[in-house]
């Protein structure tokens, strides 16, 4: 009989009358003992009457559905799954470049690299401790190098140490022929084989001429994507600074006000919160060939003549427009995590004190991190 | 004895049954008028009872002042009960009251700070909102979900940054249901959520103020609050997480918009679709919530990301959501920006000023230094 159905309130409802009824019965009767039946019989009618009503509220609410609900443990505590290593990680530990806890910037030969359309192999670059946190799954930042900036492998490597957190750093040689696909799909994929990195909220980084591919690649995949920073070079990139100080920046292109959304046709509501200033979603930014979708975090780092043309090398690849942009591309990023609890899939949550048979996670499209297999702790 | 306490349920039941007997005992001697009164007497012990029983499960009245319709303080426990927990690694709560200029409503509101957590620190955390059913209050986060040993379990085992979670009240009196809408000639509480709450946490708490760190979470009407906060406000807020959530308000908001903008599935379809990331989790016994999130997964779709996990067994209660509370403020964790360190420089008087959302390289604005190495 279900604990919502109807058979089983009909069934309270008439216990109630009926132990209702036979308190009326044996109210006078029964001699010394109904002052013993004469409370029982209240206090089982007051029961079973909440218990009518509340079967009532249950069926209409469906707070416990089953009779199973009623009695489950709700803790789903001691399971989580343990993260795979990458299929770099033993090769990294073998070169030992993270003894020195800096670090690791390696040119990247990933599986059909050179079906990638792309200038050169990518430089990635893995953050300090990431060899020895090996439960932890790393954010990445993507950065798009269309070789006309003159960004090097030391500036880069100089940047991505500068990003100021732990996060994976690829850098990417991209061509007219690179496409949005193989970088929003096929690279993740790659590089999620090779090392711990997570499968979502990673940032972009291009430099202002790429915004159009940029824009592509954040259109294809806003949950992977959601953030982007662009690097604009000022005119006088290159050049000395003046003596003066800072150059004041190049204000970039304002981009007209986006086309307001599609109202309902019901009325406005009377009261409305007020506008708050959307840094987020109107920032300035370069021209660009599609627009992005609201919620989509972007921003323009503006390179200044003072960075770009300072005397001191390692003070200047900490001050340049792409080592400001991997700052807050970072920043924008998760830190790196162990494997999130699992979602509960049913009630009772089972603890087996096995590891091998301890269940799997299924009827849900909770993502499983990649790799993953169930341990308890 | 608070009116969710175990004490003043076994008061009220006490009274039901001494009701009961009393009236068995002294029935003949007592007068008709007297049985009718002593009679009501009996109905009403085992109501109270009844009605301290469901309080206790929903939290809807944690105070004495709350029953009158004050959304007043309560008893909360300001450290978990964990027995090894320590500043390393045992977060506090504490209370406080949010003046809401702009909406007008005047609540306390608790706030969850992590491990670690210095108030003159340079570490700007990401920021959750959680948010109650109805009828309930953030109480039942506190003390019916134990919440903060959740926290602190999740955050020191790594599976969880550092984060500061408030627990704001979503109606001025218990017994107004808002939704976390702006209800016409009623309540403002999407205001109070999305405008004051945030101005009072950028201006009480180290906490980031950009988006990317702000995320939602709520449980039955609170995760319908949770999801549509996010879809009505993405420049705000980067992800929601409903547990057990309904695609409609339920209530009558005023101009028909309980039908239209407030209805999710009628506002996947009709507006634009935002950049942010849900994660919606019910039990499949659960049929109103179960229908609510296949409705919405089934009108979602790009740039939204969606999560979905369901529960096989369990219901719209208490224990449900426990069950779905740690996984939730994971993907929740997964889904925001990182702490970070909030720099100490101070701007230079000669720094030309960058246009608004512009980053000038070398500038103090973008210092900020993430702090996920721990």
């Amino acid at each position: 009989m279900s604990l919502i159905g109807v058979p089983l309130i009909v069934c309270a409802v008439l216990a109630t009358v009926a132990v209702l009824a036979a308190t009326i019965l044996v109210w006078n009767r029964w001699g010394r003992l109904r002052f013993v039946l004469r409370p029982f019989g209240v206090l089982l009618t007051e029961a079973l009457l909440v218990v009518s009503v509340g079967l009532v509220v249950n069926r209409s609410e469906q707070f416990y559905p089953t009779w199973e609900s009623l009695g489950q443990s709700s803790k789903s505590v001691g399971t989580t799954y343990v993260v795979n290593a990458g299929g770099l990680d033993a090769w990294l530990r073998d070169h030992g470049s993270d003894v020195s806890d800096q670090g690791s910037a390696f040119p990247w030969q990933a599986a059909g690299w050179a079906d990638w359309h792309l200038a050169g192999e990518p430089l990635v670059f893995t953050p300090a401790g990431y060899l020895a946190h090996t439960g932890w799954r790393y954010p990445t930042v993507l950065v798009l190098d269309d070789g006309k900036h003159g960004w090097t492998t030391a500036s880069e490597t100089a940047a991505a140490r500068g990003a100021g957190g732990p996060v994976v750093v690829v850098f990417v040689r991209t061509t007219p022929a690179t496409t949005p696909e193989t970088l929003t799909s096929v690279l993740p994929a790659a590089l999620a084989h090779d090392l711990r990195v997570t499968d979502k909220r990673w940032s972009l980084v291009a430099p202002a001429a790429e915004a159009a591919l940029a824009d592509k690649i954040v259109n294809a995949a806003p949950g992977r994507f959601p953030t982007l920073a662009l690097v604009k070079p000022t005119a006088a990139a290159g050049r000395t600074p003046p003596a003066g100080g800072p150059k004041k920046p190049v204000k970039p292109p304002v981009k007209p006000p986006a086309k307001p959304p599609v109202k309902p046709p019901a009325k406005a509501p009377a009261k409305k919160p007020p506008a708050k200033p959307n840094t987020a979603s109107k920032p300035n930014r370069p021209t660009t060939a599609t627009a992005l979708p609201v919620g989509i975090i972007t921003t323009t780092v503006v390179e200044t003549a003072f960075t770009a043309g300072t005397a001191d090398p390692a003070g200047a690849a900490d001050r340049s427009g792409l080592a400001a942009a991997l700052q807050w591309a970072c920043s924008q990023t998760p830190p790196p995590l162990a494997a999130s609890t699992p979602a509960a899939t049913s009630l009772p949550v089972y603890h087996s004190p096995h590891h091998a048979k301890h269940p799997e996670p299924n009827g849900s499209e909770a993502p499983k991190p990649r790799g993953g297999k169930h341990v308890t702790r | 004895m608070s009116p969710d306490s175990l004490a003043l349920e076994l008061v009220a039941l006490s009274a039901a049954v001494v009701a009961a007997v009393a009236l068995s005992v002294f029935w003949a001697a007592m007068r008709r008028w007297l049985r009718a009164v002593v009679i009501a007497v009996c109905l009403l012990t085992v109501t109270a009872t009844t009605l301290v029983w469901v309080n206790r499960q929903v939290d809807s009245y944690p105070t004495w002042a709350s029953l009158f319709g004050s959304t007043a303080d309560a008893a909360v426990p300001t450290t978990p009960t964990a027995k090894t927990t320590n500043a390393a690694t045992a977060g506090h709560i504490v209370r406080f009251t949010v003046t809401g200029k702009t909406s007008g409503i005047t609540v306390p509101m608790w706030a969850y700070l992590p491990p670690g957590y210095q108030e003159s620190g340079t570490t700007r955390y990401p920021v959750i909102e959680a948010l109650h059913g109805y009828p309930s209050s953030p109480v039942q986060w506190l003390k019916g979900f134990d919440v903060a040993n959740v926290l602190d379990r999740e955050i020191t085992s790594g599976r969880m940054a550092p984060t500061v979670v408030l627990f704001p009240y979503q109606t001025p009196k218990p017994m107004i249901d808002t939704e976390c809408a702006n209800l016409v000639n009623g309540p403002q509480a999407e205001t109070f959520l999305t405008v004051d709450v945030p101005e009072f946490a950028r201006t009480h708490l180290p906490v980031r103020t950009d988006p990317a760190a702000w995320g939602l979470i709520g449980y039955s009407a609170g995760g319908y609050c949770a999801t549509m906060l996010a879809l009505r406000h993405p420049a705000q807020f980067a992800a929601a997480a409903g547990l057990s959530g309904y695609a409609t308000p339920g209530i009558v908001i005023g101009n028909n918009l309980e039908h239209t903008e407030y209805d999710l599935v009628w506002r996947l379809k009709h507006l634009p679709i935002p950049a942010v990331s849900l994660y919606l989790s019910c039990a499949k016994t659960d049929k109103f919530a179960l229908r609510s999130t296949q409705e919405i997964a089934k009108a979602a779709h790009a740039p939204l990301s969606l999560t979905i996990a369901y529960i096989n067994g369990g219901g719209h209660n208490a224990g449900t959501w426990e069950a779905m509370e740690a996984p939730a403020f994971d993907w929740l964790s997964n889904s925001l920006g990182r702490p970070t360190i909030q720099s100490t420089v101070s701007p230079s008087p000669s720094t030309n000023p960058p246009p608004k959302g512009t980053l000038l390289a070398g500038s103090p604005a973008v210092t900020t230094r993430p702090a996920g190495g721990r």
